[in-house]
């Protein structure tokens, strides 16, 4: 039976961690996570809620830190003394935004003391797309637009690398699609590579070339999007009522007794030939959405 | 560090400018220059003959300071603990500096609210003809002044930048602590007596924020040309100054010292 791959090659990384273990007391929330995602890639981070997504990010931000392995980012290892959040651009998971009473114009300039590549144009631009007001103050502003002055803030000194933590949570329909829009011009005109945890999977069908996803703290799979499409299939079949079913990774069945609808891990033409001897046949054999793809490996590991 | 860090003068500089941004500063500014009617009426009610046991600090004057300079370690940072300051892990500068340099930031506007209120009080007492004897203050008493208003200042910005629930952090912080130096008086006194609550007292909390910075500098002031000595104590125109009380000033800092050393030891850990 193959194994789901958990290891993605290529010949520079732009987020590597090796052996990364953070434990809340008894609780493991990363475990030996060796995360590869290559420069210039769009990686998704699927997994359940408590998966290790978010500690994750933190440990690659360097605001806390792993009790065992290496973590880097652009190359630079991560750790409090901020060295890789030079390069780093980061929408945390939630809207709160400090200093309430300050405008939106004055936050944009406290932020920009910090960043020697603030690119004042660009923050501007993103302003104007995101719909948002310089003048308006912090508090006043709603949770979506607390959302997109973070995107701003991440994205406006043109970082090397992308932590987006839930970067659509909060936005109503029209926004989430500028903010897809948005990235994607960003990286057109500022390679970067982007690390998206979310849970809304189906927005970066899209968008996402590598896939890894995390459960209790371990990487159960890390792939490139190709290798996923080709070959996670649904497989839809007749078989006879006394066939013996091949010897196939299957992830999930489905279907009646006449007509099954398999799931299954595999290069499609071994499958299908392997069905095709066991005397069922085949009607289909198509490629899973990013959504029902993640699902589907996120329930694999409970067979 | 990589180069493209922010340094620690870079960020206090940041911090600076922002309390100024989000008028923390103006409110600080706005009860400095109320503090300073306080002190004016406090000087004007003063009978003329009575002149001379005036500091340029008056007692009443010394226990607001560090109510003002409390809440302000309150306000600073006002609903801004960790959780709420997301965004802003991602700025390149060192976890450690940037927090001593929010801290720092807001301990400097301190210091600038204080010493404009101390000279317009200044001012005001030299109006009235009768200018305070600064000359010849020892370090340590400027020192032992400026403590009781920095020490409340430490004390609550460490719970503001470490909790939501600062205000009520500090207040129950008090109420303990009061507490607690009511009961080792108590048992201070049973075992020792009098003078035994008189040497707690001169190591405690209360005298390195409330008393000292007055007395500190009555003391330089006015000891030359009117101090005896009875027993271990100074007498000062009929006030008793313990020399011990630049002590209080030294074990509390040292303590604020290690507190915060410790937080963010804590913080960095985390």
């Amino acid at each position: 039976m193959e194994v789901i791959p958990t290891v993605v090659t290529a010949s520079r990384w732009g987020i590597e961690t090796a052996g990364l273990t953070r434990r809340y007391g008894a609780t493991v929330a990363l475990e030996e996570l060796a995360l590869t995602v290559p420069e210039g890639a769009i990686y998704l981070l699927a997994g359940r809620n408590g998966a290790g997504k978010t500690t994750l990010l933190r440990v690659l931000l360097g605001v806390i830190r792993a009790d065992a392995g290496d973590a880097f980012v652009g190359g630079v290892r991560s750790g409090p003394n901020g060295a890789a959040r030079v390069g780093i651009g980061y929408v945390p998971e939630s809207q709160e935004t400090p200093y309430g009473a300050l405008r939106l114009r004055d936050l944009l300039a406290h932020v920009a003391r910090y960043r020697r590549s603030w690119d004042g144009e660009y923050a501007q631009h993103l302003m104007r797309e995101l719909e948002l007001d310089a003048a308006s103050r912090i508090e006043a502003l709603s949770k979506g637009q607390l959302r997109r002055v973070q995107l701003v803030l991440a994205l406006s000194h043109r970082p090397g690398v992308l932590l987006l933590d839930e970067p659509t949570d909060g936005l109503d329909p029209l926004a989430r699609d500028v903010v897809l829009r948005l990235l994607v011009e960003h990286v057109t005109d500022s390679p970067a590579t982007v690390l998206v945890a979310t849970h809304v999977v189906q927005e970066m069908d899209r968008l996402a070339d590598h896939v890894g996803v995390l459960r209790e703290g371990r990487l159960i799979a890390q792939l490139t999007r190709d290798e996923l499409r080709s070959k996670l299939r649904r497989y839809r079949f007749r078989a006879p009522a006394d066939w013996t079913p091949p010897e196939l990774d299957v992830a999930h069945r489905n279907g009646g007794p006449a007509e099954h609808e398999w799931t299954v891990w595999g290069e499609e033409s071994e499958v299908s030939g392997r069905l095709a001897s066991a005397g069922a046949a085949v009607s289909a054999a198509a490629p899973l959405t990013l959504d029902e793809a993640v699902i589907t490996l996120l329930k694999l590991e409970d067979r | 560090m990589s180069a493209a860090t922010i340094g620690w003068s870079d960020a206090l500089r940041a911090q600076l400018v922002l309390l100024v941004r989000v008028g923390r500063v103006r409110v600080l500014l706005t009860i400095a220059a109320l503090a300073v009617l306080f002190s004016s009426y406090m000087i004007w009610r003063t009978p003329s003959e009575d002149f001379r046991i005036l500091s340029f600090v008056l007692m009443e004057m010394q226990v607001l300071l560090v109510v003002i300079a409390a809440g302000w370690g309150i306000a600073t940072w006002w609903h801004e603990p960790p959780a709420r300051r997301d965004p802003m892990l991602a700025l390149p500068v060192d976890l450690t500096q940037h927090e001593l340099a929010r801290i720092a930031a807001g301990a400097l506007w301190l210091l600038v609210a204080f010493a404009l209120t101390l000279a317009a009080s200044v001012i005001v007492q030299a109006s009235f003809g009768q200018m305070p004897v600064i000359r010849g203050v020892a370090p340590a008493a400027w020192i032992a002044l400026f403590s009781g208003p920095l020490l409340a200042y430490l004390i609550t910005v460490t719970a503001s930048t470490g909790t939501r629930r600062s205000l009520e952090l500090v207040l129950a912080g008090f109420v303990a602590l009061s507490l607690a130096y009511g009961i080792v008086s108590g048992l201070a006194f049973e075992r020792g007596g009098a003078g035994a609550v008189d040497r707690l007292s001169r190591y405690s909390l209360f005298m390195a924020l409330g008393g000292v910075g007055t007395e500190t500098v009555r003391t330089a002031s006015y000891a030359p040309d009117g101090s005896t000595v009875q027993e271990q104590f100074r007498v000062v125109y009929g006030s008793y100054v313990d020399p011990h009380w630049y002590d209080a000033s030294v074990l509390w800092w040292t303590l604020a010292g290690f507190a915060l050393a410790f937080v963010l030891w804590r913080r960095r850990r985390a």
